[in-house]
């Protein structure tokens, strides 16, 4: 096993988890009144977290089409709490904020499934697909 | 074999190579257009939250696109999707329909309400898997293919 991307798949998956946890949050803010704030300060958290992601999977030296994942990603995670503070001056562009929160996720799921197919853990479902980069299959 | 079998066996693979064909891409189309439903669904909540809209566009536009979801099983039966792919098909049916539900139950049961974004995410998955699935590029392949203006037996 490669003990420094065991360290970046660990950090990944720990950054989807926070991401999930970020949604319920707002489900909560939604529903049941909770100060929006909560959802705003483990945003901020996220966003340093984002940054660990990257400097984790960085370290590991990794594929072309991983590095571009995790610039993605990056960038995503970086723009998501801009994205809300432009409520203000630009509503419309802040209305992304959940729509950026989609692809987040969705790069957090990709970089946490390649950064597991890189430490040499079992095989995930699909992992087959992930090496050859085609997703999955029929 | 002589020319006149050989034609009516060319014919035949084309008449397989369309039955086959179409629902597969139809299933494409359904699951391309169902992520489409969905990111649209979340960016009106973002006009909701940031940009002062209704939320009654939100709610109103789950049944534009809504419909997709059983369609999809259908299509993926017809189109000989795996096993896998049609119990995703059959998952995404059920998540929407607890999803139309859950913001209903904010008075009663808020604890599940709460629910209602996370579940969200799991139906995105969905139909992302389900995009993934279509196996688009093939399928594109095949529709140039038979407009004419791909290889030939691409």
């Amino acid at each position: 096993m490669n003990r420094r991307a065991a360290i970046f798949a660990a950090i990944a998956w720990l950054y989807l988890v926070g991401i999930i946890a970020q949604v319920i949050l707002a489900g909560a803010s939604l529903f049941v009144e909770l100060d929006w704030s909560v959802h705003g300060e483990l945003g901020y958290g996220l966003g340093t977290g984002v940054l660990l992601v990257l400097l984790a999977g960085l370290a590991t030296r990794p594929d072309r089409r991983t590095v571009g994942y995790l610039v993605a990603l990056t960038a995503s995670g970086l723009i998501q709490p801009m994205l809300a503070e432009a409520r203000e001056v630009a509503p419309f562009v802040a209305a992304f904020h959940p729509v950026n929160a989609l692809a987040l996720t969705w790069l957090a799921w990709v970089v946490a499934r390649r950064a597991t197919a890189l430490s040499g853990f079992p095989a995930l479902p699909g992992r087959r697909s992930l090496e050859d980069g085609t997703g999955s299959h029929l | 074999m002589t020319a006149g079998r050989l034609d009516a066996e060319t014919a035949r693979m084309a008449r397989v190579d369309r039955v086959a064909g179409w629902p597969r891409l139809a299933f494409a189309v359904a699951a391309w257009a169902f992520l489409a439903g969905v990111v649209v669904q979340v960016f009106l909540v973002g006009i909701d939250l940031f940009a002062g809209g209704d939320s009654g566009v939100h709610r109103d536009f789950a049944y534009v696109y809504g419909w997709l979801a059983p369609v999809l099983v259908l299509l993926a039966g017809a189109a000989d999707v795996s096993g896998r792919g049609r119990a995703l098909a059959v998952a995404l049916v059920v998540l929407f329909a607890i999803q139309v539900v859950l913001p209903t139950l904010r008075e009663s049961y808020p604890g599940l309400a709460i629910l209602h974004t996370p579940n969200a995410l799991a139906i995105f998955a969905l139909a992302v898997a389900l995009v993934q699935r279509a196996r688009t590029a093939e399928v594109w392949a095949e529709v140039r293919r038979w407009s004419g203006r791909g290889p030939i037996d691409g």
